[in-house]
C-alpha cells in the first residue's frame, strides 16, 4: 500500500469516525444511511416504548410499528417469513404496509435490513419528532 | 413559545395602541360591535362587499386601502390583490387544515362548514381549550373568518374547512399521525391542504403519503399541498415544504419584500404576506382565552402566508375547478409579481423568491372564463 492509499484509508477511517461516531445504529432516509447517535431510551407510561436517538440536528424517537414499501414482486407474507414482525396494516392506496416488531430496537434492525436486503423500497420505525408552527 | 404567537401578542399591542382600522380606533371586541345586524351572508345569495367588514380596512395582505396604507407606509403593491366585492370566495372547495386546536365557536366563524378530526385520539371531538394552541385558529381565520359585521373576512371564506388536529401541544407528532391527518384531509375530499408547520425531518412514508395524495387526490387532479417554509432564514432542509410534490410558501412583508426571517432555496415556491413590523389581523380564541382579550390579534411568519396562499388557490380552483395541480401551479408560476431586487433566472425563479409574490388578480385573469 503507498502512501497515498494510506492517507486515504486515514482519511475514510477519520471521515467514518466523524460522520458516524463510534455508535453502529443508523436509518434510511430517501435511500441514504443516516448515522445515529444514542441520546436516550424514553421511559414511556403507555406500552408504546421509544428509543430516542438524534440524527446530528434533531431528536428522533423510534417505536414499534415499522412502515414498509414493498420492492415489486415481494409480498407481505414473505415479509412475515423472515421477520418476527406482526402485519398491522396494509395500505394499499399509498403503497404501504405497517408492520410491528417486538421492541423499537427490533423495529430499526429489521427496517435497515428490509432495505439491505433489497425486500423493501423503504422501511423505517414508526418516528415521533418535533413539530414546529411556523 | 412559537415564533408566529410570540410575535402575535407583540404586534396585538403595538396594533391596537395604534389603531387597527381606517379612522384609528377600530375595536372588535364582541360586546363593542353591533351584534344586532344579521350575518351578513348567512344561508343567503346576498353578497355584500367585504368593506362591511370592521377590521377589513387592516387587512393590508388582502388589498389596499389608502389611509391604512399611508399611515403604516406600506408599500402599495404590498397585498395579494384580492378584490373589494369578489366574484370567487372559494365556494365549493374544501380546505383541510392541519394545525394544533381550533376556537370552532368564534364569532367570526359562524356560519362556516366546519368538520374536525383529531388525530391523537381518532376522533372528531377536538379536546379541551389548551393555552398553548392558539395557532390553529390563528390559521384558519385568514381563510375562512365571515364576511359580515364582525372581526375581518377570510380569503376563502365561502370553502368548508376540514380542520384536523395534531397533538402539537405534546412537542413531538408520529408518522402515524401525520399519515392519520393527510389520509383524513384525503377521505374527505380536501381540494387544498394547509401545513403551517413543519417537522425538518421528513420521512419516507410521509413523503410517499403526501406524494401520493399530490398526484392522485381530487379525483386525478392532484390535491394541492401548501407548506409554510419555516422562520430560520435559514435553506429549506429536509422539511416537509421541501418536498416537490408541495407548494412551499415563504412570506414578504409591508415593504414588499422577503421577511429576513422566511426560509429559502431551490425548493421555494411562492411568496405571500406573512408580516414583519406589522402583522396580518386575524381570528384569536374568544374572550380571554387568547393571546388579546378582543377576539383579534396580529400574525406573523410564514404560518401566516401559507393559509392567504391556500385561500388564493381555492378561489382560483372556484373559478376553474378543472385546472390540475400542475396547470394551477404553472398559473401561479406565470400571474406572480417578480418583487424584491434579487434577479430571477429565465424561468423566473430565484431562491429567495420563488417564483414571486401570489397576485390573486392576475391569476384570476388566467383562469376566468
Amino acid at each position: 500500500m503507498n502512501k497515498i492509499d494510506l492517507s486515504l484509508l486515514l482519511f475514510a477511517i477519520m471521515a467514518w469516525s466523524g460522520c458516524a461516531g463510534v455508535a453502529s445504529h443508523y436509518y434510511y432516509r430517501h435511500g441514504q444511511k443516516v448515522p445515529l447517535q444514542s441520546i436516550t431510551e424514553k421511559k414511556s407510561t403507555d406500552n408504546h416504548s421509544r428509543r430516542c436517538f438524534s440524527d446530528g440536528t434533531r431528536r428522533l424517537c423510534f417505536g414499534r410499528q415499522i412502515y414498509v414499501r414493498l420492492k415489486p414482486g415481494m409480498g407481505v407474507n414473505s415479509v412475515l417469513k423472515g421477520y418476527d414482525l406482526t402485519l398491522l396494516r396494509k395500505m394499499p392506496q399509498y403503497d404501504l404496509v405497517l408492520f410491528e416488531a417486538s421492541s423499537p430496537e427490533q423495529a430499526l434492525t429489521i427496517a435497515n435490513d428490509l432495505v439491505e436486503s433489497g425486500v423493501a423500497v423503504f422501511a423505517h420505525p414508526s418516528i415521533s419528532k418535533k413539530i414546529e408552527a411556523r | 413559545m412559537k415564533f408566529s404567537t410570540t410575535l402575535a401578542f407583540v404586534m396585538t399591542l403595538m396594533i391596537w395602541g395604534c389603531g387597527g382600522g381606517p379612522s384609528g380606533d377600530t375595536n372588535v371586541s364582541s360586546g363593542d360591535t353591533d351584534t344586532s345586524l344579521p350575518y351578513a351572508e348567512e344561508n343567503s345569495t346576498i353578497v355584500l362587499p367585504y368593506t362591511i367588514n370592521p377590521l377589513y380596512a387592516s387587512q393590508w395582505y388582502l388589498h389596499r386601502n389608502d389611509t391604512f396604507y399611508r399611515k403604516y407606509d406600506i408599500d402599495p403593491e404590498a397585498s395579494i390583490h384580492s378584490s373589494d366585492d369578489p366574484k370567487y370566495r372559494g365556494y365549493g372547495i374544501k380546505i383541510a387544515i392541519i394545525d394544533d386546536q381550533l376556537d370552532t365557536n368564534h364569532e367570526d366563524l359562524h356560519g362556516t362548514k366546519i368538520s374536525t378530526w383529531d388525530t391523537d385520539t381518532q376522533s372528531q371531538a377536538l379536546p379541551p381549550y389548551n393555552s398553548n394552541d392558539l395557532h390553529g385558529t390563528e390559521v384558519t381565520g385568514l381563510i375562512a373568518a365571515q364576511n359580515n359585521h364582525l372581526g375581518l373576512v377570510g380569503l376563502a371564506n365561502r370553502s368548508e374547512i376540514l380542520f384536523i388536529r395534531l397533538p402539537f401541544e405534546k412537542g413531538e407528532v408520529e408518522t402515524s399521525q401525520i399519515i392519520d391527518a393527510f389520509n383524513k384531509a384525503d377521505e374527505w375530499g380536501a381540494d387544498v391542504i394547509n401545513c403551517s408547520w413543519g417537522t425538518g425531518a421528513v420521512d419516507d412514508a410521509v413523503r410517499a403519503v403526501i406524494d401520493k395524495i399530490a398526484d392522485k387526490g381530487r379525483h386525478g387532479k392532484g390535491t394541492i399541498i401548501v407548506f409554510a417554509t419555516g422562520n430560520g432564514d435559514e435553506e429549506i432542509g429536509n422539511d416537509e415544504s421541501g418536498l416537490e410534490s408541495v407548494f412551499a410558501v415563504g412570506a414578504t412583508n409591508k415593504d414588499n419584500r422577503r421577511t429576513s426571517y422566511s426560509n429559502y432555496g431551490r425548493a421555494l415556491d411562492f411568496m405571500a404576506p406573512g408580516g414583519e413590523e406589522i402583522g396580518l389581523i386575524t381570528l384569536d380564541w374568544m374572550g380571554t382565552k387568547g393571546d388579546s382579550s378582543k377576539n383579534y390579534v396580529q400574525f406573523m411568519g410564514t404560518s401566516a402566508s401559507a393559509p392567504l396562499a391556500s385561500s388564493a388557490i381555492a378561489v382560483i380552483l372556484e373559478a376553474n375547478s378543472s385546472l390540475t395541480r400542475n396547470e394551477l401551479y404553472n398559473v401561479l408560476k406565470d400571474s406572480s409579481d417578480k418583487i424584491g431586487d434579487l434577479p430571477y433566472d429565465s424561468n423566473g425563479f430565484n431562491e429567495k423568491y420563488g417564483y414571486g409574490k401570489i397576485n390573486l388578480s392576475s391569476a384570476l385573469e388566467l383562469v376566468s372564463p
